[in-house]
């Protein structure tokens, strides 16, 4: 017990050498998963993000002051981003939250930014039911969520005109509900779809290719893999060997950090969805962003996450000019009319679930002469208005959510 | 189509064993628990993607030559690992061979992270193993075919040394008693150090063969260790031949499990690791 | 004051000590700001999660490779009971350690048929098949986003008081802990497991000793998960996962094998890495593990020792200057 207090003068005395007074401009929380499984994924959120915050702060900031953001480490556990979100609000008094990988740190911190009205902008991770089933005034997702994504899916294979398909989503909320929303939107869009056979490999797998024979038994048009990160890759390098992608199609999340792992192992035409792929933004906002990007770190690329970084500051800085102030409230309200250019393209956020109308990325891969790995080309961007789910769905799942 | 899926789960099973084949080795001859099984893998497949590279790249004996020479690095360090601190607890409470294969895996992952850092890799395979047998309409790929090969080379190699050579009868007596080896007037240190060499050379090459199979990241020592654990458990803690049943076994219980319970086949296998471990002792205290 | 325990093995307890490690707890508790007040609770949490399992290790010679199942399923009895059944707060905290008691017995007592290694690769299957099950059965657990919302984080309380709340839970329970380790049951416990065939002569059942140490210590544990459930006002499958027996189990072994303190000293030291070192330095496991080393290589009796050892060479010299 005695060390308990040492410990807790060690605490205090680092506490008060970091802590900071408040001052003009606005402070803002970000917590994110620095280390352990979104580590890979993150880095080049929190790149692009200072060099949103830099350039910001160099045209004279927001609010009459500097941008200051304090990093904390959800070490991407639910536990650790509670704890964190809490102090930055309790000691830091942050006027706004960021950041958020995975979807049980986003469920973990959300309930905490509702509780302490506390801004909280999602910029890293998808689940919808922070937004919708547990929305509250308080919360803002700024890229496509599952159920955006998993429509989209299904606009862009009743395009193609795929009808006998299988399925493949990790067990887990990313890959049920979006197997499930796309089904469901599949079915209204193209009657003669339909479903071969579901498949659900667990998280952490990664050796697929019993998966990989049973889907391909079914003769599939098509392999809709909900799968990310070392599963996708896996799917991909041992698909290979089965001739995978010339006896169907394969469907799958590829964001830019995929391609950078895999590299030449990545297959010319694969299907993939992505959320911000650097390489398909064409607007000269974009071109600059990357080239700055390249140019501070080594000539890196920023991947999906880095793009919806970098966005999520300008719209933070945005609406805070607009509503003249940090106050909750008023930041909603201008957020509610606003537009904003965005690298993504013009966005805007709707006011019964704080959601943007963010667009998905669907392409087909192509080994690229330009970057050092292959990247997607014919790239169809489905805008968010057409996925956004309507105002029913979202009533009918708060209903559900609230019931318990 | 269930003839593909039994074929693909037996393929499986094989590099099941080659995953838990050293684990149990270990414990048959020095009752060592080694937790630092599953990250021993680990540091295979990373050695085998920093290497592949320099040692004739792109060729398919360049490639094997790499994951031999990694396996090969390493048994060095768990050679090292069992001299310098694991030697020290034979004789100690079971617990603190627990603490110091738990610390190796601490310490492994974080050296892990800090050389290769937290994103994915994977090793690129060479153009001639990346290809197929196609029989009819059933694919074996030649890379999954090579990774049979070493498996069964390896389990004959093992068989052979076991059943052949004065080490082997050394091991199976150490197996059985451990005091009998020490009545033959065999340092039981030496055999022990040179078991756990060569476990840990067999959880190095496992790692390489993954390494070019799917994608690596720190995390892999987890999931490698409770699969092997489930392996060596169903197989009778210590028996190889056990292990290999048990892979192939649990190799075929998931590739069928996943067509007819697509959800529940990890926890099949664990309810039949409860239910054999149970069965078993029923089965001691009834004789 | 280890020492004592481990030579004399004092029944009594050093009220004096005990009170006055509370107050200078509570005092801290109420000088600190919010994340230093949360460092606090996490490690009071902590030490009573690792003491429960230190119960098992260093008493009944059992090892448990499952204990987050006990610890998260009292956050996950408080959650469901509470959103799920809709029962009132109070009876929701009352049902969380009884659920993780309810498995201990049942888990328990296939575990205690078992013995040694076998006996730890079975807790091991129980709590994978219980992890997969909470983890996949979305529509009642909430899968892998958890349940949150159905308790108010801490109460509603501010961190120093909800830190005195949890204090005085985690002291009654440890002192409880104590009564057991010392009463003739805990006797019994320890006999068995220092050598069960000498306890079975003397007509105490292992099983059904070691299955009362196995459901008191999954009790426990449960009480912890609940007051982390409460604490967070959430619960995810990571509460009942590999990664939070891993942290208890390194605790006890940090804290020191065979010496009641065991869980509280190593929930301290691991808890300030943790949370100190982590900012400074990402690999802060990797130390933990260095430690781990020098423990079973310096010190097999882990902090516990160390601190035993340091006590009496402090007392040596006062006693030496006093002649």
């Amino acid at each position: 017990m005695k060390k308990a207090i040492r410990n807790g003068a060690v605490f205090a005395a680092t506490a008060l050498l970091l802590g900071s007074a408040h001052a003009a401009g606005v402070k803002i929380g970000y917590v994110g998963g620095i280390s352990g499984a979104c580590g890979g994924l993150t880095h080049s959120a929190r790149k692009a993000m200072e060099i949103a915050q830099e350039e910001i702060n160099s045209a004279g900031g927001v609010l009459g002051g500097p941008i200051e953001i304090i990093w904390r480490d959800s070490k991407t556990k639910p536990d650790e981003g509670a704890k964190q979100t809490r102090d930055l609000i309790l000691s830091e008094e942050v006027d706004l939250l960021t950041g958020v990988c995975s979807s049980s740190v986003f469920m973990a911190i959300n309930p905490i930014a509702k509780q302490y009205e506390v801004p909280l902008f999602s910029a890293i991770s998808g689940t919808h039911k922070a937004t919708i089933d547990f929305g509250h005034p308080f919360v803002v997702q700024t890229q496509p969520h599952t159920l955006m994504e998993g429509k989209a899916l299904a606009e862009y294979v009743a395009r193609k005109g795929w009808n006998n398909i299988v399925t493949m989503g990790l067990d887990y909320e990313w890959g049920r509900t979006t197997v499930k929303v796309f089904t469901e939107e599949l079915a209204k869009l193209n009657p003669d779809a339909k479903i071969a056979r579901q498949l659900w490999p667990r998280i952490g797998e990664t050796n697929l290719t019993s998966y990989i024979t049973a889907a391909l038994a079914d003769k599939p048009d098509l392999i809709m893999a909900v799968m990310f990160g070392s599963g996708t890759n896996s799917l991909i390098k041992q698909g290979k060997a089965y001739g995978l992608l010339q006896r169907t199609e394969l469907l799958t999340f590829l964001s830019t950090e995929s391609y950078m792992s895999l590299g030449k192992d990545v297959p010319d035409g694969v299907h993939g969805w992505a959320r911000g792929p650097f390489y398909a933004l064409t607007t000269d906002a974009a071109k600059a962003f990357v080239a700055k990007y390249r140019a501070a770190h080594d000539g890196e690329y920023p991947n999906d996450w880095g793009i919806l970084g970098y966005d999520v500051m300008y719209i933070i800085a945005g609406a805070l000019e607009k509503a003249g102030s940090t106050d909750p409230a008023a930041l909603r309200e201008a957020l509610g009319g606003m537009t904003f250019d965005t690298l993504r393209g013009e966005m805007g956020m709707r006011t019964i679930d704080n959601t943007f109308n963010a667009p998905s990325f669907i392409g087909v891969t192509k080994m690229s002469d330009e970057y050092p790995f292959p990247v997607m080309t014919d790239v169809n961007v489905i805008p968010g208005d057409v996925t956004l789910p309507d105002e029913a769905t979202v009533n009918a799942l708060r209903e559900a959510a609230a019931k318990g | 189509m269930l003839i593909v899926q039994i074929l693909q789960g037996l393929m499986e099973g094989v590099f099941l064993f080659l995953i838990a084949s050293g684990l149990t080795l270990i414990f048959g001859v020095s009752r060592i628990v080694n937790f630092a099984h599953g990250s021993f893998y680990m540091l295979g497949a990373f050695f085998t993607y920093q290497v592949h590279p320099w040692i004739a790249a792109g060729t398919p004996g360049g490639f094997f030559t790499s994951i031999l020479v990694c396996g090969v690095l390493v048994a060095v360090v768990g050679l090292a690992f069992e001299f310098f601190f694991l030697r020290r607890v034979y004789h100690a409470e079971e617990l603190m061979q627990l603490v110091l294969t738990l610390a190796a895996v601490l310490i492994i992952r974080d050296l892990t992270k800090f050389f290769w850092g937290l994103d994915d890799v994977t090793v690129a395979l060479p153009d001639d193993l990346s290809g197929a047998v196609i029989i009819g309409d059933m694919f074996l790929p030649t890379y999954q075919l090579a990774m049979v090969t070493v498996g069964v080379l390896v389990l004959v190699a093992l068989w052979a040394v076991l059943k052949f050579t004065r080490a082997g009868i050394v091991l199976r007596a150490a197996t059985d008693d451990r005091g009998m080896v020490a009545l033959l007037g065999i340092n039981q240190a030496h055999v022990f150090t040179a078991v756990f060499t060569v476990g840990s050379f067999l959880a190095g090459i496992a790692g390489g063969f993954a390494a070019a199979f799917e994608s690596v990241n720190y995390l892999l020592d987890a999931r490698v260790i409770v699969l092997a654990f489930i392996v060596v458990v169903i197989g009778g803690l210590g028996s190889l031949y056990g292990a290999l049943f048990a892979a192939l076994g649990v190799g075929v219980v998931k590739s069928l499990g996943l067509l007819w319970a697509p959800r529940l086949s990890m926890v099949i296998i664990f309810l039949l690791m409860a239910v054999v471990l149970l069965f078993r002792s029923l089965r001691r205290t009834g004789e | 004051m280890a020492a004592e325990r481990r030579r004399g093995d004092a029944w009594s307890i050093d009220w004096r000590l005990v009170a006055v490690a509370f107050v200078v707890v509570a005092v801290a508790l109420h000088l600190s700001p919010p994340l230093v007040a949360f460092a606090i609770i996490e490690v009071l949490i902590f030490a009573l999660y690792a003491s429960a399992l230190n119960l098992l290790l260093s008493y009944s010679g059992m090892v448990s490779f499952g204990h987050a199942v006990y610890f998260g399923l009292g956050a996950y009895g408080l959650a469901i009971t509470i959103a799920k059944f809709g029962w009132p707060i109070w009876a929701g905290i009352v049902a969380g350690p009884l659920v993780s008691a309810f498995f201990g017995l049942v888990y328990g007592a296939l575990c205690v048929q078992l013995t040694a290694i076998y006996a730890a690769m079975l807790t091991l299957a129980c709590a994978e098949i219980t992890f997969a099950v909470v983890f996949q059965w979305f529509d009642f657990t909430g899968g892998d986003s958890g349940i949150s919302g159905h308790v108010p984080a801490m109460l509603g309380l501010s961190p120093a008081w909800f830190g005195i709340v949890v204090l005085v839970v985690v002291t009654l329970c440890i002192l409880a802990l104590w009564r057991v380790v010392h009463a003739p049951l805990g006797l019994t416990i320890r006999a068995v497991g220092e050598n069960p065939v000498r306890a079975a002569a003397m007509g105490h059942g292992r099983k059904r000793v070691q299955l009362a140490a196995f459901v008191i210590s999954a009790f426990l544990s449960g009480v912890a998960g609940t007051l982390y459930g409460i604490f967070h006002g959430n619960v995810f499958p990571e509460y009942v996962g590999v990664l939070f027996t891993i942290d208890g189990l390194v605790m006890v072994l940090l804290g020191g094998l065979y010496s009641f303190g065991a869980g509280i000293y190593g929930a301290i030291v691991y808890k300030l890495l943790d949370n100190v070192m982590a900012h400074y330095f990402e690999y802060w496991q990797l130390v933990i593990g260095v430690i781990l080393v020098l423990v079973v290589l310096v010190s097999p009796a882990g902090i516990a020792g160390l601190v035993a050892r340091v006590v009496e060479l402090v007392r040596g010299r006062v006693r030496g200057s006093e002649t």
